[in-house]
């Protein structure tokens, strides 16, 4: 029976591999001997801009080619300042092209946000889009959470609308350090605190309190939870008063999230994250009065984590130091 | 085509349901050489998916089917297949709206499109409905992948899921009764998360009891002691009451994770045919099998079929064709449209509705037209329970209280436009009474996912061929080569 199917075997795909390969590094040398060519003979142009477009697309990773077309850009814009805006347009083209293929790639973020400064009139909308498209694929890409802020603070973009971005993302999978972390640098900016005790306003306290406790109640070994947990609640504001004014109120709120903890506690006698927050959560309400049952804890912990018992006899002997002072060094 | 049968072949596949389509295609992949007949003019059999006009003209087909009544080369030992069977009856279609358009000047239906607020409403007629058949794609068996299920490994080591789109179901619901409403049940960690329904401490017992059963493979050690018992002692053991016990129970006690696999439910018995004929097997829709016959060893060596021999070593049927099967059980249907979707979730949603007195639950699938089940603007929606009755008493109930049908318009229900009823038998197969090498495969059942019926034809499968692989992962494409081909040939002619 003529026309049967025949499969490749390993060692026929390994030949077809290396010679591929062969021919790529062949092109490569060819492209970077001219680049090279071009520059020692001060040709910033259009033609070296296409050769090294070529070779970044294919490894966006060559930071001399990306330093190069910095170069060339910056000659535009000293001698034909009209038209750098063209370019720059094709910059963001070839960046995105590149971080398509490379979302990771450190040169490709930053060329674009170096390139977003020489322009005039940035389509900042578009930018967004591409973020969100980025951390849809991804939302723990630092380089896009990074070139975010950048977005942010080009546009004065109202700290509002990326504080609801923050909560959708953190509505559709609450266990993302970036997230939570985007969202404890706005809300201090949003909703400053009137006392000098906290970080923020005391209704907003309250509200990320009872948010952060839902994450925590779902999933108490998710780690970036207990993380932000720890910044609302521990996170002390700059201040020069040797008096450390324990906020009355403030104390209420501790002693709420200790009461919470503490029910979890019984759901979870070994989860180490949740003794571990009662710990400190006993620290600084009453260190002193308290240190018995820190200490107790803290072996607990010791048992309960093992790997991490040079930590825990960190913190054990902290505590043990912990006299009458009433700031507790963090 | 009748004569380009090949005969004697290796396999007779009577029927092209999900069970021996599996099979079939898995055959052949093996290299045996299939034969895949249908006596209907479409595949799927009661799996099949229709446009609007199609499945009337089917159902109506169905009711009609005249038995054949031609004679055919019978010997007395032979088994005679019931061609008018009908798996798929008691088809009623009721229609909710008038033929033709309000006429403009009726002022009392504007003021009426005003008040509710939608005033860029399309008003439906029957003929716009039908001029749209083409957009409709209802399903006789909707059913659900569940990715962790059985199916996702046949449509993936056989390559189908090339052809295929998928679409996420993206929310589950229970039915309050007693409210009238509906609770979105929450199963996946974010849902929990989100769910403003449950206090902290729900919230950690129902996560801890559903990552249990999710782990469940894994630590057998922690299940031990409730195995034996039923669901409810395991559920107080783990402090489960209220609220999150009627969610799991009543709604969750299927899966986490589902993904829905609408967009080519359809597809997938042509599918898996198109799999089969690719790897060498030859398809026949429109073609009659009278008997099986017998040879003298009892066992069976052929059909007749268009009064025509085909020998083959093994054969299968469907069982609603199977001579000596029993009905022994029902499942109720409705299809309906509708104009608005009963929650505020735009794709695919789950309803169940638990029964009061020890009744089955209703389930009900929506579909909205994003699934491509109907046009921009409509909802499909699918009801499905165990047959007491007929499918019109045994969903009045859950359809009179989720819906509105009728003249007065409720504010808050969303409105049936069409509707159909009918009823899908379910056949019993006695054990031993057929040859053994004649396999009778069952057909759709209650249940959402097809896991039971993928571990059915692999059993099959493995009864016929002990020993070979039930659906290898098929080649990358770009690894197969044609022998004839060659590429010398091409390099010789520049």
């Amino acid at each position: 029976m003529h026309g049967r199917l025949k499969v490749r075997t390993t060692a026929e795909q390994q030949e077809i591999k290396a010679k591929e390969r062969a021919k790529k590094l062949a092109v490569y040398k060819v492209a970077m001997d001219r680049i090279f060519s071009k520059r020692k003979s001060g040709e910033l142009d259009d033609e070296i801009l296409k050769i090294t477009g070529q070779v970044l697309t294919e490894n966006p990773d060559i930071s001399t080619l990306w330093n190069i077309r910095k170069e060339t850009i910056v000659k535009i814009k000293n001698t034909f300042p009209d038209l750098v805006d063209n370019y720059v347009s094709k910059e963001l083209t070839l960046t995105e092209q590149c971080i398509r293929v490379n979302p990771k790639s450190y040169n490709s973020w930053f060329h674009r946000s170096w390139v977003l400064d020489k322009g005039s009139n940035i389509d900042f909308q578009a930018e967004f889009l591409l973020c969100d498209k980025c951390l849809e694929l991804d939302e723990r890409n630092f380089h896009c959470w990074d070139y975010r802020r950048i977005i942010v603070q080009m546009s004065k973009t109202p700290l509002e609308n990326e504080l609801q971005f923050s909560t959708n993302k953190i509505t559709k999978n609450f266990s993302n350090y970036s997230s939570w972390h985007y969202r404890s640098e706005l809300l201090p900016r949003i909703y400053p605190s009137s006392s000098g005790d906290t970080l923020l306003d005391d209704q907003k306290l309250a509200e990320e309190c009872n948010l952060i406790q839902n994450a925590i109640f779902t999933d108490p070994n998710d780690q970036s939870a207990w993380f932000y947990q720890r910044w609302l609640l521990f996170t002390k504001k700059e201040s020069d008063s040797k008096e450390n004014s324990k906020n009355s109120g403030f104390l209420s709120v501790l002693n709420d999230e200790l009461e919470s903890c503490q029910q979890l506690r019984d759901l979870e006698p070994n989860n180490k994250w949740v003794i571990l927050q009662v710990c400190e959560l006993l620290r600084r309400i009453d260190s002193l009065g308290n240190k018995k049952e820190i200490l107790q804890l803290v072996s607990q912990l010791t048992k309960v984590d093992p790997l991490r018992r040079g930590y825990y006899a960190y913190l054990g002997s902290k505590i043990e130091e912990e006299k009458q002072k009433k700031t507790i060094p963090e | 085509m009748g004569e380009d049968i090949p005969s004697p072949c290796d396999l007779i596949v009577v029927g092209t349901g999900l069970v021996e389509s599996i099979v079939a295609s898995a055959a052949s992949r093996i290299g045996k050489q299939v034969v895949h007949l249908d006596h209907r003019d479409f595949y799927g059999s009661s799996w099949a998916t229709f446009s609007f006009n199609s499945l009337k003209n089917t159902l109506g087909l169905i009711d009609e089917f005249k038995e054949h009544t031609t004679q055919s080369q019978k010997e007395a030992s032979d088994l005679n297949i019931s061609l008018n069977s009908k798996a798929v009856c008691n088809a009623i279609e009721k229609w909710f709206i008038l033929d033709e358009c309000k006429t403009e000047n009726d002022d009392s239906h504007q003021e009426c499109e005003a008040s509710r607020g939608k005033t860029s409403r399309i008003t439906w007629t029957k003929s716009e409905l039908l001029k749209n058949s083409r957009k409709f794609n209802f399903d006789l068996s909707p059913k659900l992948l569940y990715s962790r299920g059985e199916m996702v490994e046949v449509l993936i080591n056989s390559g189908i899921c090339r052809y295929a789109e998928f679409k996420n179901v993206s929310g589950i619901y229970t039915f309050d009764a007693s409210e009238g409403c509906l609770l979105p049940v929450p199963c996946s960690r974010a849902d929990v998360f989100n769910s403003k329904d449950i206090s902290m401490v729900e919230k950690r017992l129902l996560m801890k009891v559903l990552a249990m059963c999710v782990d469940y493979e894994n630590k057998p050690e922690e299940f031990k002691e409730y195995e034996s018992g039923n669901f409810d002692n395991f559920l107080n053991a783990h402090k489960i009451q209220g609220k999150i016990r009627k969610y799991l129970v009543d709604s969750v006690a299927m899966a986490n994770d589902s993904t829905n696999f609408q967009d080519a439910v359809k597809n997938v018995q042509k599918i898996c045919a198109k799999c089969s004929a690719v790897f060498g097997g030859v398809y026949c829709l429109k073609r009659n099998t009278e008997n099986i016959i017998i040879g003298s060893d009892g066992q069976a060596i052929g059909i007749v079929s268009d009064n025509q021999k085909l020998m083959a070593r093994f054969i299968l049927i469907e069982d609603c064709l199977n001579p000596l099967a029993i009905i022994k059980s029902g499942i109720s249907r409705a299809i309906l449209i509708t104009d608005r979707s009963i929650t505020n979730n735009d794709q695919v949603a789950i309803i169940t509705v638990p029964s009061a007195n020890g009744k089955d639950p209703v389930r009900i699938l929506e579909l909205s037209a994003s699934t491509m089940a109907c046009p921009p603007g409509l909802y499909v929606v699918h009801l499905i329970t165990r047959q007491v009755t007929t499918a019109v008493e045994d969903l009045r109930e859950v359809i009179d209280a989720v819906f509105c049908s009728g003249e007065k318009e409720a504010l808050d229900k969303p409105n049936i436009i069409w509707s159909l009823h009918f009823n899908i038998n379910e056949y019993d197969s006695p054990e031993g009474k057929l040859p053994s090498n004649v396999y009778s495969c069952p057909g759709p059942d209650l249940f959402l996912d097809f896991d039971d019926h993928v571990i059915k034809a692999r059993n099959i499968f493995q009864s016929m061929y002990p020993g070979e692989d039930f659906l290898p992962k098929v080649p990358d494409p770009e690894d197969v080569v044609l022998e004839d081909s060659s590429e010398d040939i091409v390099q010789e002619n520049p």
